[in-house]
């Protein structure tokens, strides 16, 4: 369970995209640290970072992120 | 290690050296101008102080270089993302906590005769090299390997 209370599936939907972090971090504009952050709950991203990791893996934001309570 | 990870480690080499040469300048040359060190510790405070200060003028105009680097590469947005502008924050967070306790501790001392002078020039250092130092040790927190768990 992540520490900020938030979960994401971004590993599994960047794999199953066929995305490195890379890419990603590319299409959303950001660096991959920070894509590896998220992904790792290291860091709890803005709404705003959320909603554009959802569109650049072509998944509506709550398939890639919800709450730890919701699981 | 794409390039802009390389330049971002090396801005880190950069930042904590930094660190040391910004608390050794300020704390050396406040040993050096003091009256209540003895008379043996001012040459030795001279040299640290001005070994301090050229690590600093170095490594900085080093980190900035690399900084004009990473900026002409991905542009500012990128460099100056959420997690970048996140590290920042928590640091200065951090060395606001290490500039109270040093302004505390500079009070206390000087109520027992310790020269205000000498005080002011080792706490600042260390409060500012705190800085340099929380964002370098928040930074690595986003350290990892591809797919790294």
């Amino acid at each position: 369970m992540s520490r900020s209370g938030l979960e994401n599936a971004m590993k599994a939907l960047r794999a199953e995209a066929g995305l490195t972090q890379a890419d990603l971090a590319a299409r959303v504009g950001v660096t991959r640290k920070t894509i590896n952050t998220v992904e790792n709950g290291v860091f709890t991203p803005s709404a705003l970072l959320a909603l554009k990791i959802a569109r650049a893996l072509g998944q509506p934001v709550e398939q890639v992120f919800w709450l730890s309570d919701e699981a | 290690m794409d390039q802009l990870e390389a330049l971002n480690a090396r801005m880190r080499v950069c930042l904590l050296c930094q660190a040391a040469g910004f608390f050794a300048w300020q704390a050396g040359g406040g040993v050096a101008a003091s009256e209540q060190m003895p008379a043996s510790l001012s040459a030795t405070g001279l040299i640290v102080s001005l070994l301090g200060f050229g690590l600093w003028l170095v490594t900085i105009s080093l980190y900035f270089m690399d900084a004009r680097r990473a900026y002409k590469s991905v542009g500012y947005d990128v460099i100056n993302d959420e997690w970048a502008r996140d590290v920042r924050r928590r640091a200065a967070e951090a060395a606001f906590w290490v500039i109270t306790l040093c302004t505390v501790l500079a009070m206390t001392l000087s109520n027992f005769g310790v020269e205000g002078a000498l005080l002011l020039k080792i706490l600042t250092g260390l409060s500012v090299s705190s800085f340099f130092v929380a964002t370098v040790v928040y930074d690595r927190r986003g350290e990892g390997e591809e797919d790294a768990a």
